[in-house]
């Protein structure tokens, strides 16, 4: 059995079938972008419609302080043009500021003073509503603070005006109050570095090994499976010469995600990606056989993929309560990467998983092969 | 043959030994997975509560006090917080660190007196790693609102001012203040009202569930649709290119195989309903308009699939060119949907995006229903499912040997 013939053959229907090396490059791509990607993005861009329908002035003002805020973009148009709007996804959402909205403040009435429409096609719909409801009590204070000072006795027109010339920029000033945030002690060191660009170029490389592992599924894998059980060859071979450049396609993707993720010991985590990657090989042979279809491999390969990865932590961070599958993701490659992109220790640990998931593959593939030649 | 023969026959030849359907029936699980992993301490909690809190109100004056038992109050009534008062801050942290609560507010000494004089005052949320996503969600709404609230003593401070230049009593100027603390009191206690809604904070916290269970279940129902492509790319290098078949029993392949390929995609609607409703209430009236948009969804995802498996010779090719047209639909719904400073011909795509459309239905139709939305994104997806239908059978058609 010429197992380097495989592995020529291998080699050559990769580089040469650029639909699945695209998943690779795709990968690197993204997996730089996310290492270099900047959290500062907002919402900008998403187009609300104002209807003002208010007969009196506070209507307009509302306009005036919604149109400060820069998360969204504003049109003040009529009721028909934003419904059309958002029924066409032009705009996301409809703010109609009713009627009556200055005469029911004036009388300190605050029952529906605005009526919102979202369309929640957006992560940053979120604070929408919220945003909204400030903004009219914003136009609510001012009217009351001014009412208040209407009272007082020997104020003149001129206070009035002044009082007004000053609000236009207290809204923009620091708030008095303010409230923040502090996370409990556990995590800190943690979230300080997440390296998801190494994490998730993990995740595609799985993805990338599983998808192209067709060659053992039934419009070739039979064939080949079973000339080589029929012709005496070795499957745990023909695995590691079929896999081979699969793995050297994923390794040679990581140096330069790798690179550009600043991680302070890119040596151990080097060595800690190889052994994933051999192990996620191990695994891709095991979805491969029991995926038996391409059509079943492509619909199992990103679930499974996606299952593993966010057990062992790749995908996103394992929250604390949820200690019994951090415990049991030990038995996932991706777990002891992981550890050491965390920098903690993983080489034992990650060989006896590759042993582990090796073995399993090689008993899964010669049962399949078996069952086929039968 | 009758023509529900073909379709049973080719349901069975598509589901297999119902391998393939059992698949596309789990595939959106591990998505599902992934919330619970930030949903679960919320859903398993067992008192209904959102989540539980320690509170320690260092500052002793009757207005904080008020505004806080009113918060407070109303939102432990509503069955949002369990609040326990705690006597020291070192108590309220090792709390939460030991996840006794889940977060632990703050309020230190004279914070009435201090903003009252002008001099900005912060007070602390501190909450557990574990609860951080729902913890934030609930902090981003008592930040926004607590903010206005102190920028609104900053309207008192100057009607203060020109109290003070009027030479008004010290008595006077003092009702003023009470009195306009008293307004934006008031006024932040029925915040939610002035858009109809009863509470105080937590409006419109759940878009992004929304979004994101539509989004996962209409990519889970496109996946489904990969064994459609597939098949039809092989029937029409194999079985059909070498036959000659009349136009009409063609016709009624094509049509058994477009309603074949929708009942398989059905099945991974199955499970949404329960999702979205462990989530959130739905009423019955929105749960039954999605149905429609459901089956919809599959017949278009369905004839797009036979498309794109009639466009190629090999059936990997075609299952690539799926796979790779499905990402982009997915990138582009979940990164650019909401975007305007796009180029104009890609605003265009992404409206008329049958993804979009779908998602659109799932994600609004299901909990707050706009009836133009819905007319405009059902029409889209008819009009997909014409248009990739009789494409579909004119390549089919071609590639047959009529």
């Amino acid at each position: 059995m010429n197992y380097f013939a495989l592995l020529k053959g291998r080699a050559r229907a990769l580089l040469m079938d650029f639909s699945s090396l695209a998943v690779i490059i795709i990968a690197v791509v993204v997996s730089i972008y996310i290492s270099k990607y900047s959290e500062k993005e907002n919402a900008k861009g998403i187009i609300i419609e104002i209807v003002n329908e208010d007969k009196g002035l506070l209507g307009s003002r509302l306009i005036d302080i919604l149109s400060s805020e820069e998360a969204f973009k504003y049109n003040v148009t009529s009721y028909d043009e934003a419904v059309k709007a958002v029924a066409g996804n032009k705009a996301q959402g409809i703010i109609e500021i009713v009627p009556d909205f200055s005469e029911k403040i004036g009388r300190s009435e605050y029952e529906s003073l605005v009526h919102i429409t979202v369309m929640a096609d957006s992560y940053d719909m979120t604070t929408f509503t919220e945003m909204v409801i400030n903004d009219v009590i914003k136009v609510w204070s001012e009217t009351l603070v001014e009412k208040r000072i209407g009272e007082i006795q020997g104020v003149s027109q001129s206070d009035i005006t002044e009082f007004r010339e000053e609000i236009k920029d207290v809204w923009n000033r620091e708030s008095l109050l303010d409230i923040e945030s502090v996370m409990g002690k556990e995590e800190k060191t943690e979230e300080e570095e997440n390296y998801f660009g190494i994490r998730w170029y993990a995740v595609f490389a799985m993805f990338y090994l599983c998808i192209s592992g067709t060659w053992m599924c039934n419009y070739s894998s039979t064939g080949l499976l079973r000339r080589v059980s029929g012709r005496g060859g070795k499957i745990t071979l023909l695995f590691i010469f079929q896999s081979l450049p699969g793995v050297v396609i994923s390794f040679l993707g990581f140096i330069p995600v790798l690179i550009t993720s600043g991680h302070p010991d890119p040596c151990n985590v080097f060595i800690s990606f190889l052994i994933y990657i051999c192990s996620s090989a191990a695994f891709a042979l095991i979805i491969c056989c029991m995926s038996g279809k391409f059509s079943n491999l492509v619909l199992i390969s990103p679930i499974s993929t996606m299952v593993v990865s966010l057990f062992s932590g790749l995908l996103c961070e394992l929250p604390d309560w949820a200690n019994l599958w951090g415990t049991t993701s030990v038995i996932i490659p991706g777990h002891w990467l992981y550890e050491a992109i965390l920098e903690k220790r993983f080489f034992l640990g990650a060989m006896l998983v590759f042993a582990c998931w090796f073995i399993l593959g090689i008993c899964i593939s010669w049962g399949f092969s078996k069952k086929k030649i039968h | 043959m009758n023509p529900f023969l073909f379709i049973l026959y080719d349901i069975k030849r598509l589901f297999g030994r119902g391998k393939t359907a059992f698949i596309a029936m789990l595939s959106p699980i591990p998505v599902i997975l992934m919330f619970a992993l930030f949903l679960a301490p919320v859903l398993t909690q067992g008192n209904g509560a959102f989540f539980s809190g320690a509170i320690l109100n260092e500052d002793n004056s009757e207005s904080v006090d008020q505004l806080m038992n009113i918060i407070i109050n109303y939102e432990v009534k509503k069955g949002n917080v369990a609040v326990y008062p705690v006597k020291e801050k070192e108590t309220g942290e090792r709390m939460v660190d030991e996840g006794k609560v889940a977060v632990f507010m703050y309020i230190p000494p004279d914070t009435y007196a201090d903003s009252m004089n002008g001099n900005r005052v912060v007070m602390e949320f501190y909450y557990t790693p574990s609860r951080a996503f729902d913890a934030l969600t609930f902090y981003t709404g008592i930040k926004s609102s607590l903010s206005v609230f102190g920028q609104g003593i900053r309207l008192v401070n100057i009607a203060v001012g020109i109290a003070k230049k009027l030479g008004l009593s010290e008595d006077e100027i003092f009702r003023i203040w009470d009195e306009g603390v008293l307004d934006l009191q008031n006024v932040f206690i029925h915040r939610g009202r002035v858009i109809g809604k009863n509470g105080i904070f937590l409006f419109g916290a759940d878009y992004h569930f929304r979004f994101a269970i539509a989004l996962l279940f209409a990519t889970c129902a496109y996946m489904s649709s990969f064994p459609v492509i597939y098949l039809t790319s092989l029937d029409l290098s194999e079985i059909f290119n070498k036959r000659s078949i009349p136009a009409k029993r063609l016709l009624l392949y094509f049509i058994a195989r477009i309603i074949s390929g929708a009942i398989l995609i059905l099945f991974s609607f199955l499970i949404m309903f329960p999702v979205a409703r462990l989530l959130r209430q739905i009423e019955l009236n929105f749960a039954l308009s999605v149905i429609p948009g459901i089956i919809l969804t599959s017949l278009v995802f369905s004839s797009l699939a036979v498309l794109i498996g009639s466009m190629f010779k090999r059936g990997q090719s075609a299952l690539w060119a799926g796979l790779y047209f499905g990402t982009a639909s997915v990138a582009s719904v979940a990164f650019l949907s909401d975007k305007t400073d796009i180029p104009e011909a890609l605003a265009l795509l992404m409206r008329i995006s049958p993804f979009r459309a779908s998602v659109s239905i799932f994600s609004n139709g299901m909990f707050n229903l706009m009836i133009e939305r819905y007319a405009f994104d059902m029409f889209v997806l008819f009009s997909a499912f014409v248009i990739f239908s009789a494409a579909g059978f004119v390549i089919y058609m071609k590639r047959s040997a009529l």
